[in-house]
């Protein structure tokens, strides 16, 4: 950057000697070279540090501590944390498994979604190609599989340990309740992925679902005595999920949504949520709550 | 925003008032906008097989013969004159029953039906729908699926 | 106007220190290595066992992608149930339930499990054996936790895998006409078995 200076009692403007453009390109590369120079030896470290503010193997206390704060990643966990809270035997990692294969499920979805079409005529097919003609496709499909099925198990099992822990004690009801839900949403994941590589297995389990939700007719049918007019809750809910009155394209469509978008976007901001409420309600839950 | 109770004019505070019903208008907006949402759910059109189907002459079905329409899932009864339409969605969660010696048998969860439709083994607790039968002008025979009928009401052939 | 001291002042820092004078407490023991309360620094204690875990789980899921495909049955026909037709594992409790009755064994009895596990945190409040497993101060707790819903789901579960086969009857698994259940069946194919 240049700077022009002018004296005050210099009244008329100073005439600057004539320079051609080459001369005063060649100035401004002089001035900023060893600026520029520098910059570039630095590039390397200063995007580094942009990105990873802290050193990659902290040392002392303090560097520990702001590696975690300093971290989007790592600053949603405690930079310090009770002993207790580490033993494989207290939580035997279920939440944070599940955790995991959730982000397994995410990647792995991610990837058949570009190999997937969700219509009746194609999707089928679309299975068998993913086996013969798409690299990996086979194994990109198996951990998806795979996954789902041990999240079911790891979201029960960690319900169970935190019941049999007694971390559900106030003041950790809320995320008890955050918890059910994401139980919930984990089958309801389970059950509209199902219905998606359109096999036999899948368009009967989704016909015999669909017709549960339909039997919520018999809770209006019974508030008719109540004298409120039939509402068929459960025709409604059966057409809102399929689109229709039969398993068909309208089902596989809305079915892949919800699968694909709506429910995981849900599930990720419970699973968020679960996590800032641990937090809150000051770490995992630990024996020095409650004196025995 | 708590609700501000003017004691001595027994009466909420003006400003209070004020601000209860802009909240309410709010809520009431969000809350209609959603249930429209809702509303974008509901199918207008339905897609699938025609609910009112043509079956062909009366003399396509002889007598004492169970036929199946398959893509429709109705079995075509005859028994001398009568011809009666049995659905053949299961009335428990609606797999597709198949014949048996004994009627019909659902795969799904075991529900068993006589040859006429009614439950003779649970979990299902009614038995399967039987359609109405009408004759076209053409003399073909068609079967309304939007027309539920009692067990047992047959289409009577003239002869 | 009161000139401002400044903190540092006071405390002058060095950046090479690795502590500072943050305030006085009361006490008489000096620990070294070891935060108040037992705690340790998340790095790395907690990071090592995260990294672990993960490492574990993606391996473990790779070998069974790798071992045991995922079944794929028959393209979808919708004039023709397969007998018997089971759902995923985990809804064959469900499935189970649902054929006693529809509606209790669909919607009513699993809403009222749901509803019921959403209000045990505001029915059980007494602070009592927080942190550790089966404390026998919440004997009771467990017990009922556990006759009531883990074990009725579990056992729902096997009926309906190892136990029901063509048009939903009752068959023991060693006589059982149908092929095994998926997952096993899946875990057996891919053993060559
Ligand atoms: C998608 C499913 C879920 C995910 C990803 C998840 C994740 C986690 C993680 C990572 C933790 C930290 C402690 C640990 O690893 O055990 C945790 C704790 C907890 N979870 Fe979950 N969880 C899920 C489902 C549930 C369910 C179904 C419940 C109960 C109904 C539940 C209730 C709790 C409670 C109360 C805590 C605090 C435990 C304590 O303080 O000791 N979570 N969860
Ligand atoms: S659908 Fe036929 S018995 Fe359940």
């Amino acid at each position: 950057m240049s700077v022009q200076t002018q004296k005050p009692s210099d009244l008329t403007p100073r005439q600057e000697p004539a320079i051609s453009p080459l001369q005063k390109l060649n100035r401004a590369i002089y001035r900023q070279a060893p600026e520029v120079f520098d910059s570039i030896k630095l590039l390397p470290y200063n995007v580094y540090k942009s990105i990873y503010r802290t050193t990659a193997f902290p040392k002392t206390e303090r560097e520990r501590s702001e590696a975690f704060f300093n971290s989007f990643l790592l600053h949603i966990q405690p930079a310090k944390i009770e002993k207790h809270a580490l033993r494989f035997t207290y939580t035997f990692g279920l939440g944070l498994l599940s955790t995991y294969l959730f982000l397994l499920l995410t990647l792995t979805g991610i990837l058949l979604m570009f190999f997937y079409v969700p219509a009746t005529d194609q999707a089928y097919f679309r299975m068998l190609d993913l086996r013969s003609s798409v690299s990996f496709g086979g194994i990109m499909r198996g951990m998806h599989f795979w996954s789902a099925n041990a999240m079911i198990g790891a979201v029960f099992f960690h319900m169970c340990r935190v019941f049999y822990t007694g971390a559900y004690k106030p003041p950790r009801e809320l995320n008890w309740v955050v918890g059910v839900i994401l139980f919930v949403l984990t089958l309801v994941m389970g059950f509209t992925g199902y219905l998606l590589p359109w096999d036999q297995l899948a368009f009967w389990a989704i016909t015999v679902g669909a017709n549960i939700a339909g039997k919520a007719d018999y809770i209006s049918t019974s508030l008719t005595g109540l004298g409120l007019p039939d509402l068929h809750f459960g025709l409604f809910t059966k057409n809102m999920l399929l689109g229709g009155d039969v398993v068909g394209q309208e089902a596989l469509l809305r079915f892949y949504v919800l699968h694909v978008a709506l429910l995981p976007v849900i599930l990720f901001s419970l699973i968020v949520w679960h996590f800032w409420l641990i937090r809150k309600t000051g770490g995992i839950s630990s024996p020095k709550e409650s004196p025995e | 925003m708590a609700i501000d109770f003017d004691k001595e004019k027994q009466e909420l505070t003006r400003r209070n008032f004020f601000s209860l019903t802009a909240w309410g208008i709010y809520g009431v907006g969000l809350l209609g906008g959603l249930a429209l949402c809702g509303k974008f759910f509901v199918p207008n059109v339905k897609y699938g097989p025609a609910s009112k189907f043509s079956i062909g002459l009366a003399s396509n079905f002889p007598d004492g013969a169970v036929q199946n329409i398959q893509d429709q899932k109705v079995s075509i009864i005859r028994h001398g004159q009568n011809i009666g339409a049995i659905s053949e969605v299961c009335q428990h969660l609606g797999c597709t029953v198949a014949a048996s010696s004994t009627g019909y048998d659902c795969p799904c969860h075991g529900s068993k039906y006589d040859a006429m439709g009614n439950v003779t083994h649970g979990p299902a607790q009614i038995g399967l729908f039987w359609f109405g039968i009408s004759q076209l002008p053409s003399g073909e025979l068609q079967v309304d699926k939007g027309n539920i009928v009692p067990i047992g009401t047959y289409y009577v052939v003239k002869s | 106007m009161a000139k401002r001291v400044r903190e540092e002042e006071i405390f002058p820092r060095n950046p090479n220190k690795t502590y500072g004078l943050m305030e006085i407490v009361k006490g008489s023991s000096p620990r070294v290595d070891r935060g108040p309360d037992d705690m340790v620094s998340s790095w790395p204690h907690l990071l090592i066992r995260e990294a672990i875990l993960f490492a574990a789980c993606f391996v473990i899921v790779l070998a069974l992608a790798l071992w045991a495909p995922p079944p794929l049955e028959k393209p979808a026909d919708p004039t023709k149930p397969p007998n018997p037709a089971k759902a995923p594992w985990y809804f064959l409790g469900l499935q189970e339930l649902v054929s006693y009755d529809a509606f209790w064994g669909g919607l009513g009895i699993p809403g009222i499990v749901i509803i019921g596990l959403m209000f045990i945190p505001y029915l059980d409040r007494h602070h009592s054996g927080i942190g550790r497993w089966f404390a026998k101060s919440r004997s009771t707790a467990c017990w009922a936790f556990t006759l009531i819903f883990v074990v009725p789901s579990i056992i729902l579960i096997i009926i309906g895998t190892y136990f029901r086969g063509p048009n939903w009857g009752f068959y023991p698994p060693w006589n059982m006409p149908v092929e095994p259940p998926i997952i096993l069946h899946s875990i057996f194919g891919g053993m060559g078995l």
